[in-house]
């Protein structure tokens, strides 16, 4: 018995379609390959891979979704001034593998505080050059970010620029340009802002940020 | 393993690679995400899905025989992950984890103007494989969707061939009736049954 021809056209229908954005293969390859290049020394013959990867790579991945709830943070607190919640649904992996620095997201005013707490040396397994260069990439985001949090927007955008610069086909650009949308709005140069937005979402048609990006001045 | 090479790509610093693997990845990503996807695992939990398949990927390279197609080879290491992670949501009975990274159509509703089409008709065909039992689906979506031969299935899966076509059967089956349930309750709502 073979399909009758409407459930062929249903499965005709769907392909193609289902592909990965090219933002989304992007940055899931740059999950992948940190964690695989730092994780690879350490997980011989263990079955369930996120369990066993290194402290290290988890607090990467971390530091990376960190940076995509404070997108989200910024937009929220633009709506009403409200306590850093807890990196909301982003803080999953954080939460997990760095229990304790999760208390320590709220940073003072004048001093930064990492938000991720330092990796634990992993003696056996030094992280190969391209997840030091994730890494040092999410760094600097985070800082942009925490900029941001701390109601300075100019050195934010200073930070983001230098990302720019530095990372000009760096995995986060997609955050990083949320990030200055929102910091545009808070410095009150509106028109900039939504000129950016804009770009934004031709660049990024189906990011997650898409939406509080596109409101990010509107709610000021 | 991958043979790892050293390439200095206009920095000082020397950047790791490691060809093989990354080649792999760039090359069925794709395959490996809708993979995982059409066997019914939410958007959220595919992304670390897809991350572990790659570990093991990566860990197990060196193991891979050109007997068997990367195809068949990797839908094989696809499978040990989803199995795990069902048996891993059913063992816990609790809410799906909170969401990692929001992806692009969960935004869906906000813009139904866009994209709509195809992610309807991909809307569309998941549910439809929502009807059939985790046995079904996996060979249906290997033989129906990706187009594998019986005997790479039966690889895959690591069950005999009769056993393979026997779930394809009602897989098909079951397929068919959701369709046409699906045609029911449409043609009820627009009143014109």
């Amino acid at each position: 018995m073979s399909l009758s021809p409407e459930s062929r056209a249903i499965i005709e229908s769907a392909r193609g379609a289902e592909d990965m954005s090219r933002s989304h293969r992007a940055r899931l390859r740059g999950r992948v390959m940190a964690q695989v290049l730092t994780g690879a020394a350490i997980t011989a013959g263990t079955s369930a891979a996120t369990q066993v990867a290194s402290a290290a790579t988890i607090s990467k991945i971390g530091a990376a979704l960190v940076v995509a709830g404070a997108v989200g943070w910024g937009a929220q607190q633009a709506l009403e001034p409200a306590p850093l919640p807890a990196l909301g649904g982003s803080a999953y992996v954080v939460e997990r593998a760095t229990e304790s620095a999760v208390a320590n997201v709220q940073p003072k005013k004048e001093t930064p505080v990492p938000q991720i707490a330092p990796a634990p040396p992993q003696p056996s397994a030094a992280p190969t050059a391209s997840a030091r260069t994730l890494s040092d990439e999410m760094a600097l985001l985070q800082e942009a970010q925490r900029e941001l949090q701390a109601g300075h927007a100019d050195r934010a955008l200073a930070l983001l620029r230098e990302h720019e610069q530095r990372y000009a086909a760096g995995t986060l650009i997609e955050e990083r340009e949320a990030a200055r949308v929102l910091a545009l709005c808070r410095l009150g140069r509106t028109d900039e802002a939504r000129a950016a937005a804009e770009r934004f979402a031709v660049r990024f048609p189906r990011s997650p940020h898409r939406a509080r990006v596109l409101t990010a001045c509107a709610a000021r | 393993m991958g043979h790892t090479a050293l390439a200095a790509a206009g920095t000082s610093e020397p950047v790791c690679h490691d060809f093989e693997f990354e080649e792999i990845y760039d090359s069925y990503a794709d395959f490996v995400w809708r993979s995982i996807r059409r066997l019914g695992v939410d958007e959220h939990a595919a992304e670390d899905l897809l991350q572990e398949v790659f570990v093991v990927v990566h860990r197990r390279l060196s193991d891979f025989e050109a007997r068997s197609s990367m195809k068949t080879w990797l839908f094989g290491i696809v499978l040990g992950v989803v199995r795990n992670h069902r048996r891993s949501q059913r063992r816990r009975r609790v809410e799906p984890e909170p969401a990692l990274v929001e992806i692009a159509p969960v935004s869906e509703r906000d813009h139904p103007d866009e994209r709509s089409a195809r992610a309807e008709a991909v809307r569309v065909l998941y549910s439809m494989l929502d009807a059939l039992d985790d046995e079904q689906r996996e060979v249906f979506v290997m033989a129906e969707l990706e187009g594998m031969q019986g005997t790479e299935i039966a690889e895959a899966t690591g069950v005999n061939l009769n056993t393979v076509y026997a779930r394809l059967r009602a897989a098909r089956r079951e397929f068919d009736q959701a369709v046409a349930r699906m045609r029911a309750r449409e043609g009820w709502r627009s009143g014109c049954r």
